[in-house]
């Protein structure tokens, strides 16, 4: 049998039993045999080596920690649950307001409003559904916000600007 | 086996205990796993060790809803800390390396100090392993000093159990090598 490879050797060392060759091959062949004292050496050397710990006050900085996180955790999950709500009022009371102003709307723009509609709810939904997260939910209404008031801006627009009738007139 | 799946309950009674908001689990918890945790930011970033193991667990409590309780905490938080560690690394480099950092007054333990050569040695083989590359550096800490298997260790660098089990030998062979430059005897039944 030829010599054990290097890698095996280490596996070896590490407690992993030897197969019936490899006992035959270790007990007849000397440089196979002192690379394993080798290994197991290593082993032990390591086994030894002293770890360093965590500082004594490391457990009460992160479990005061912990409980400033939970404190602002219940403040933060009500103060989100009405930016959702008045985040999906604002974009409603926005689109009843042009409904009312106009008869006819343009296919985009209700596109884009029913669109900022959909993303405010979703967040919404977000906020109740998952409180554990509010770093997320905060952007999510952040946007629903946004995409909102883009919404509202555009339908704006369509209704200051002069149709084609009025333009050509 | 079976005390392994009983560690495995306790720790996910633990942590849902503390996703509830019980202190008393979350402390359990880090004091469990913070000298693991806060050796991992040591090796990667020396100076904010501390401030990164802290992040760690502040963020295993914030993103709990990810944590799957079939599986053991340690690799998790592990992981967690390592992205930490790397993304910091990133953005700063550290200010002292290892072979600047002064030994931890921890380190020293009573049997270890009785021999000063034994010191010394010991001082080497911590040197030679703060230069070893990252991948076998991390290897040979999390297999031989926190009793991490191939696997845990794959799940949290990320590579394949082969790559683990390359990093392993070519990290213990560097070490040896270092050791007999240093004359260090390496045989077994050498150990201090």
């Amino acid at each position: 049998m030829s010599h054990i490879d290097e890698q095996r050797l280490m596996e070896l060392a590490l407690a992993v039993p030897p197969s019936d060759h490899e006992t035959t091959h270790l007990a007849s062949c000397p440089s196979c045999a002192q690379a394993l004292a080798a290994e197991q050496g290593l082993t032990e050397w390591l086994a030894t080596v002293p770890q360093p710990l965590a500082p004594a006050d490391f457990l009460a900085r992160v479990t005061n920690a912990y409980v400033f996180a939970l404190g602002r955790q219940s403040y933060r999950a009500p103060l989100l649950a009405f930016g959702g709500i008045a985040a999906m009022l604002l974009p409603l009371a926005l689109l009843a307001l042009s409904a009312w102003t106009n008869t006819v709307a343009s296919l985009s723009s209700w596109v884009v409003a029913l669109r900022a509609l959909g993303e405010v709810t979703l967040s919404l939904m977000r906020t109740v559904g998952s409180p554990s997260s509010p770093g997320a939910t905060l952007i999510a209404v952040q946007v629903a916000l946004l995409l909102g008031a883009l919404g509202v801006l555009a339908r704006l627009m369509w209704m200051t600007a002069p149709t084609t009738q009025e333009a050509t007139r | 086996m079976s005390e392994t799946l009983g560690i495995a309950v306790d720790e996910q009674r633990l942590a849902e205990r503390a996703t509830r908001g019980d202190a008393q689990a979350f402390a359990e918890l880090v004091s469990r796993y913070q000298n693991a945790v806060y050796r991992l930011c040591l090796r990667y970033g020396a100076n904010e060790a501390q401030d990164l193991a802290q992040e760690t667990f502040m963020r295993a409590f914030v993103h709990r809803e990810r944590f799957d309780a079939t599986r053991p905490i340690l690799p998790w938080l592990l992981t967690i800390a390592r992205r930490l560690c790397i993304d910091r690394i990133r953005k700063h480099k550290p200010v002292l390396s290892d072979d600047d950092r002064p030994l931890d007054p921890a380190d020293e333990r009573p049997d270890a100090e009785s021999a000063l050569a034994t010191r010394e040695q010991l001082g080497q083989l911590k040197q030679a392993h703060s230069k070893l590359a990252d991948g076998p550096r991390e290897a040979i800490a999390l297999y031989h000093w926190e009793g991490l298997s191939y696997d845990e260790i794959a799940t949290i660098m990320r590579v394949p159990i082969g790559t683990v089990m390359t990093w392993l030998h070519r990290g213990r062979a560097q070490l040896r090598k270092a050791l007999e430059e240093a004359q260090v005897p390496v045989a077994k039944g050498t150990t201090p």
